[in-house]
């Protein structure tokens, strides 16, 4: 089940897999499959739905789903081989996300060893992007945006905004630190000058 | 795990600066009552401890020269990097605070470490080497992750952990979510394998 309020779970929840009916569908052929010339989709047609719908419907048994195909044989054969080189993003943006929710179907063939494979992956291409992800040139920069999965992507930009945060700590030649505690707008007035908080004692000699 | 939850770095140098330090002061005072605690007397010429926050507004207003450390002498220095460069999974031991300590005095004092017969060029190329050595030696240490254990990180510094931080606890976030529907899809063969041992009970009764 999606998180209520959480964006990239319902677009996870969005990404369509191929499924199988196992019943006959009455009144919705034309809605489910375009190129289906009668009013009832029949038992056996096949049709993509998004994640969403097919885990509904394939825990009342009437459907049976299949593995999408960015997680087909000849893909994951790729991934074992050169993970850390393979586009995901084109293929999937929630690759992980959607591959996690695949394993919870449990009509789902292939789906045994999917999550051990999931992680795999993950595994193989984290240690690709540490050494990168915190140094890295404007060319890696691009090419990761473009490579890397949602997930993925998260972790990458968190790295850039630590590394970026303390070259610029660094570099600083003074330091102000901000307070976390958003200020009243109105100036606050204490015996006609304006009210500052001193942290550290003025020492003259 | 959001950004606001760790500390950041203007913070840490914050914290950093309450380490003390030796100045040479060139006034004399009694004893400076503080809100925080008493420091001095000073006298003129004589080596005097204060915390970094006091040492810094001290040189700002040149009223001393600040001594640097003795982990920072060239030669400290030069060990500790060979040292790093030869052990590749275990970090030398510096002050908590090193980074932070260091960028503060090469922007506050930075004149005061020929007084004290240092070189700082020396000094700062030294200490960056340190830490890029240690940094990519972290990041080596982390390739080993493949979920669940445990990686020895002792004499880690404050400023190192802070950079790694949101990275890794967020990787640890994503590898805790396999874990866990690994452990439901076990689960659910589990029960389904169980309920199909249910509904073959029946069957063998009716062949009797």
């Amino acid at each position: 089940m999606a998180k209520y309020y959480d964006v990239d779970d319902i677009l996870a929840e969005q990404e369509t897999l191929p499924t199988v009916f196992n019943t006959e569908v009455y009144a919705l052929g034309r809605a489910l499959d375009p190129s289906c010339d009668s009013e009832n989709l029949p038992a056996g047609s096949s049709v993509n739905l998004p994640f969403w719908l097919a885990d509904f419907l394939s825990h009342r048994k009437m459907l049976k789903p299949h593995l999408p195909k960015f997680l087909k044989k000849r893909l994951r054969d790729e991934l074992q081989g050169e993970a850390g080189c393979v586009d995901l993003r084109d293929r999937c943006k929630f690759f992980y996300e959607l591959g996690r929710k695949l394993c919870t179907l449990s009509e789902l063939d292939g789906s045994e060893d999917l999550s051990e494979f999931l992680l795999n992956t993950f595994t193989s291409r984290f240690k690709e992007m540490l050494t990168t992800s915190h140094v890295c040139s404007n060319e890696t920069r691009e090419t990761y945006s473009r490579v890397l999965t949602n997930e993925e992507l998260e972790l990458f930009t968190r790295a850039q905004a630590s590394s970026k945060a303390f070259e610029r700590w660094i570099y600083s030649k003074s330091t102000v630190i901000s307070s976390r505690i958003k200020r009243n707008k109105r100036k606050r007035e204490w015996e006609g000058q304006e009210f500052r908080f001193r942290t550290r004692p003025v020492v003259s000699a | 795990m959001g950004m606001a939850s760790c500390l950041t770095n203007e913070e840490l140098q914050f914290c950093a600066e309450s380490a003390e330090v030796t100045i040479v002061p060139n006034f004399s005072t009694p004893i400076l009552q503080l809100v925080n605690g008493e420091y001095g007397p000073f006298r003129a010429q004589n080596e005097a401890t204060v915390p970094f926050w006091l040492a810094t507004l001290l040189r700002k207003r040149n009223l001393c020269r600040v001594k640097p450390p003795e982990w920072m002498k060239s030669e400290s220095l030069v060990q500790v990097l060979a040292a790093e460069k030869s052990s590749p999974n275990e970090w030398q031991e510096l002050p908590h605070h090193y980074i932070e300590i260091a960028k503060l005095l090469f922007t506050k004092a930075e004149e005061d470490f020929a007084e004290f017969e240092m070189d700082v060029h020396e000094i700062r190329r030294l200490i960056d080497d340190i830490r890029l050595v240690r940094f990519d030696k972290i990041e080596k240490q982390f390739k080993q992750v493949t979920g669940a254990m445990t990686i020895r990180l002792t004499n880690f510094c404050a400023m190192e952990l802070n950079l790694m931080r949101n990275f890794l606890l967020s990787s640890l976030d994503e590898y805790h979510k396999f874990s866990k529907t690994a452990e439901d899809s076990v689960q659910q063969r589990q029960t389904q394998l169980s309920d199909d041992e249910d509904s073959q009970e029946p069957q063998v009764r009716q062949l009797r």
